[in-house]
């Protein structure tokens, strides 16, 4: 037993330096020795929370860096220890990458101006278009030029409603088609008492690419256009009907349904919508395809043209 | 050039001086965060030390803290001091170690430069490059 207890005290004297002989310093260097275990331990636990905090901070710096945000600094102390070397390297790469790449507010400014130009263009052309317009007096001649002009301004509308937007890449289609029907109705100079046209519109707000965003407002404008030019002959009342949404039948989120109908005089049976010369109609052919949508028929009662597509891929 | 041999010149964050080895030692002072002012008053410390001779010179980082990238840049001018033929930076600590390899590696210096744990081997491959006059 003796033997077994001086073992002990040489492991307790060599842990904690204290020499002692009797049995009762042995054990109060027993307690000091694990009044330092406890010291030691407690200290550890503060390096580990005060290295996780580093870590943190520093991590957040490198995701501040991926988001293109740089004025985010790490904090470099006067330890000099591996987490301000860290620190030092992660905030020197932030500033070549803010020296060297386009910040996000640079982006956005460069894209809007982009947008607000290419709008503008497009206003210009539209604007040469009418004025060149004026002097024609070939009925077919001067619908071309409408023609053209709505379809530029289609596509106009487009980068206006970018150019306000906050997301300079989607746009808010709901707002879209609003403005676009005021300018539609402006260019047929539709007769209420004759032509009423009526939206059925979500006001809920829906989010296009650009892509997408242009061949609807395109597709949008060849519809509104025939039933313009072709439904309602010899002053003839009636309805122009626009419902635009989200496609219920699919109960899948993304998938929409835009229509125009109107109760006219209906296309010609000999017309093969899906196949014919009429360049609106190649048109509308051609833009649901880039949608990857579907084109639909109903001359029940007038015309009815039904697109559903869907945006999960757009 | 003699003259100015053992001259120290000190500055808020540098302190400089050319050795009678014909190498021009710079030193960090301790802590310190170096900008541009300061990297610009270096420049000209040792232009005029040099008085139109060349030199290698000897960098001892080991005390920094951090250099802005205005600073970096500026070191890594093309003739920004004409008469240093080559650059020895001397690193220890964790953070003059990051310092020292993104010096060379981002800002790439325009004249033969190495980073040296050891000064006595920074001297020995600094005399390749001294002008011994």
């Amino acid at each position: 037993m003796a033997e077994e207890l001086d073992d002990i005290y040489k492991i307790v004297s060599r842990i904690t330096g204290i020499k002692s002989s009797g049995k009762l310093t042995m054990q109060a260097a027993i307690i000091k020795g694990l009044e330092n275990i406890e010291k030691k331990t407690k200290l550890i636990k503060k390096d580990e929370k005060k290295n996780a905090k580093r870590i943190n901070e520093i991590l957040n710096v490198v995701i501040a860096l991926a988001n293109l945000k740089y004025d985010k600094k790490a904090d470099v102390s006067a330890k000099r220890n591996d987490f301000d070397a860290l620190a030092i390297g992660i905030n020197m790469l932030g500033e070549e990458l803010q020296a060297s790449t386009v910040s996000l507010k640079e982006k956005e400014i460069l894209l809007k101006e982009i947008h607000h130009r290419v709008k503008n263009n497009l206003q210009v052309i539209s604007s040469l278009l009418n004025l060149q317009s004026e002097k024609i007096t070939h009925p077919g001649l001067l619908e071309v030029f409408t023609e053209s002009r709505n379809r530029i301004r289609a596509m106009a509308l487009v980068h206006e409603k970018l150019y306000e937007s906050t997301d300079l890449s989607r746009i808010d289609f709901t707002k879209y088609m609003h403005s676009f029907l005021i300018y539609m109705d402006n260019s047929y100079n539709l007769n209420p008492k004759e032509v009423q046209l009526h939206m059925d519109i979500n006001q809920k707000s829906h989010y296009f690419k650009i892509d997408t965003a242009i061949a609807c407002g395109l597709i949008l404008n060849e519809l509104i256009s025939n039933s313009c030019k072709y439904a309602f002959p010899e002053k003839r009342a009636g309805n122009i009907y626009l419902y635009f949404g989200e496609d219920k039948e699919t109960k899948k989120s993304n998938n929409y349904i835009l229509q125009v109908s109107d109760d006219g005089i209906g296309i010609p049976h000999s017309i093969d919508h899906k196949n014919t010369d009429s360049l609106g109609l190649q048109l509308i052919n051609m833009l649901t395809k880039q949608v990857e949508g579907t084109l639909d028929l109903d001359r029940t009662n007038g015309t009815k043209f039904t697109i559903r597509f869907s945006t999960e891929n757009n | 050039m003699s003259e100015n041999k053992n001259k120290l010149v000190e500055l808020r964050t540098f302190t400089t001086w050319l050795g009678d080895d014909g190498i021009c030692y710079t030193v960090v002072k301790p802590n310190v965060e170096i900008v541009l002012e300061d990297a610009m008053a270096n420049s000209a410390a040792i232009k005029a030390i040099s008085s139109g001779m060349v030199f290698p010179l000897l960098v001892n980082l080991k005390a920094i803290k951090t250099i802005s990238k205005e600073a970096r840049d500026h070191f890594s001018m093309r003739n920004r001091t004409p008469g240093v033929t080559a650059i020895a930076m001397l690193i220890n600590s964790p953070g003059s170690r990051i310092i020292g390899n993104f010096f060379l590696g981002i800002n790439k210096p325009a004249v033969p430069t190495k980073l040296f744990n050891d000064k006595n081997k920074a001297i020995e491959w600094l005399k390749q490059f001294a002008n011994n006059q």
